[in-house]
């Protein structure tokens, strides 16, 4: 839970963005969504991990369960 | 737990940064691959909550402090608490969603949160219309 | 901290290290297909005008075909040269069964080399020389389609596998 966590989504991002745009040119079009979609995947994995961090905290700090 | 850190004056320093930073990284993402910058979005809003969340919390102890004081019943609080959470939450992620373009799914979201609020406030409406009624015979 | 720093390191070089080779095979395989043109070439001018005995035209070619397809061909030669019977186009095809592991040619190159070998030195000479002409216009063919491949993929292979190697590291951090 700090900024290094921003640092790796906005990472993968932009070396997902960058592979994807050199198998683009390469003409490797379907690779390049492949790489594309698992990047979102790996990030979705992180971000959903903290979303469900975020809930139960705010479950436990408004005793809402 | 950053909070117990810094206070105040330090704390919006800390939150400030960290919001132009995502800010920055989410505008250098969105040219090229708009959903990863949405879900950077999503973590960088998560962290700015979550950074509050400790304060908020102090508010909410000092809340019950002051229910108990003033002798209100318990039940009502906790009513009055959730409805605060599921306001926090609904409001959090409606906010995501119309940042992502998602306006409609963003309004049902709200009005989802809306209605759950409806349904806890109603044992409070009685309770204040129960009152009411007793304080007109 | 060292330690993660040194893992850190090594989870970006193993698959940048991945990708070079890759980058390098295709970087190699024109070479080696103008090493074979050009062992050819001589091959040809050794049959049409020299009607050298077969081993020393091979171990001629082989001075001319660079590095790879000089090791083959001079390969090829030290076979035929060792006897036991076997044709040319057995001695060639030995050697670059033996080789393949180091040559970076595609099945369809092989395939080139492998419908001339057994016409070597088992026909009159027009036949091989045609044979050898056609080899080398297929080559030639081959040797464009892999320049090609190479201005596509050779640096396209270098940096999926430096991204992949950091952005490995991005995950596991």
């Amino acid at each position: 839970m700090d900024v290094q966590l921003l640092f790796r989504i906005a990472g993968v991002g932009i070396i997902v963005a960058v592979m994807a745009t050199v198998l683009k040119q390469a003409g490797k079009d379907e690779q390049g969504q492949m790489v594309t979609l698992v990047g979102v995947l790996v990030v979705l994995m992180m971000v959903v991990t903290l979303l469900g961090k975020f809930f139960n905290l705010v479950k436990a700090t408004f005793g809402m369960y | 737990m950053p909070a117990a850190r810094g206070e105040g004056p330090v704390e919006i320093v800390q939150i400030v940064g960290l919001g132009l930073l995502a800010g920055m990284l989410i505008s250098l993402l969105r040219q090229h691959k708009p959903e990863l910058a949405m879900q950077l979005s999503i973590a960088a809003g998560v962290m700015l909550f979550v950074l509050m969340m400790a304060k908020v919390l102090r508010v909410v102890e000092v809340m019950q402090s002051l229910a108990t004081r003033a002798a209100l019943e318990q039940a009502h609080m906790d009513t009055v608490l959730k409805i605060i959470g599921i306001a926090y939450i609904a409001d959090f992620g409606a906010q995501v969603l119309s940042d992502a373009g998602e306006k409609a799914v963003a309004t049902k979201v709200e009005m989802a949160g809306k209605i759950i609020i409806m349904l806890l406030a109603v044992p409070i409406i009685l309770g204040v219309l129960d009152a009411i009624l007793k304080l007109l015979e | 901290m060292t330690l993660k720093l040194v893992g850190a390191a090594l989870t970006v070089l193993a698959p940048s290290w991945i990708g070079f080779q890759i980058a390098a095979r295709y970087g190699r395989r024109p070479v080696e297909l103008r090493g074979f043109q050009n062992g050819l070439a001589v091959l040809v001018t050794e049959v049409e005008y020299g009607a050298t005995p077969m081993p020393d035209a091979l171990r001629s070619a082989a001075r001319a075909a660079g590095p790879v397809a000089g090791a083959i061909l001079a390969d090829a030669a030290r076979r035929l040269e060792a006897g036991g019977g076997i044709t040319p186009g057995e001695a060639l095809s030995d050697a670059l069964a033996e080789h393949r592991g180091s040559v970076c040619l595609t099945p369809a190159d092989e395939e080139i080399l492998a419908a001339l070998f057994p016409v070597l030195g088992a026909s009159d000479r027009h036949d091989q020389v045609r044979h050898l002409r056609l080899a080398l216009d297929r080559l030639a063919a081959a040797e464009a389609e892999a320049a090609d491949e190479r201005r596509r993929y050779e640096r396209m292979y270098r940096y999926v596998g430096v991204l992949s190697g950091l952005a490995l590291v991005l995950i596991l951090m």
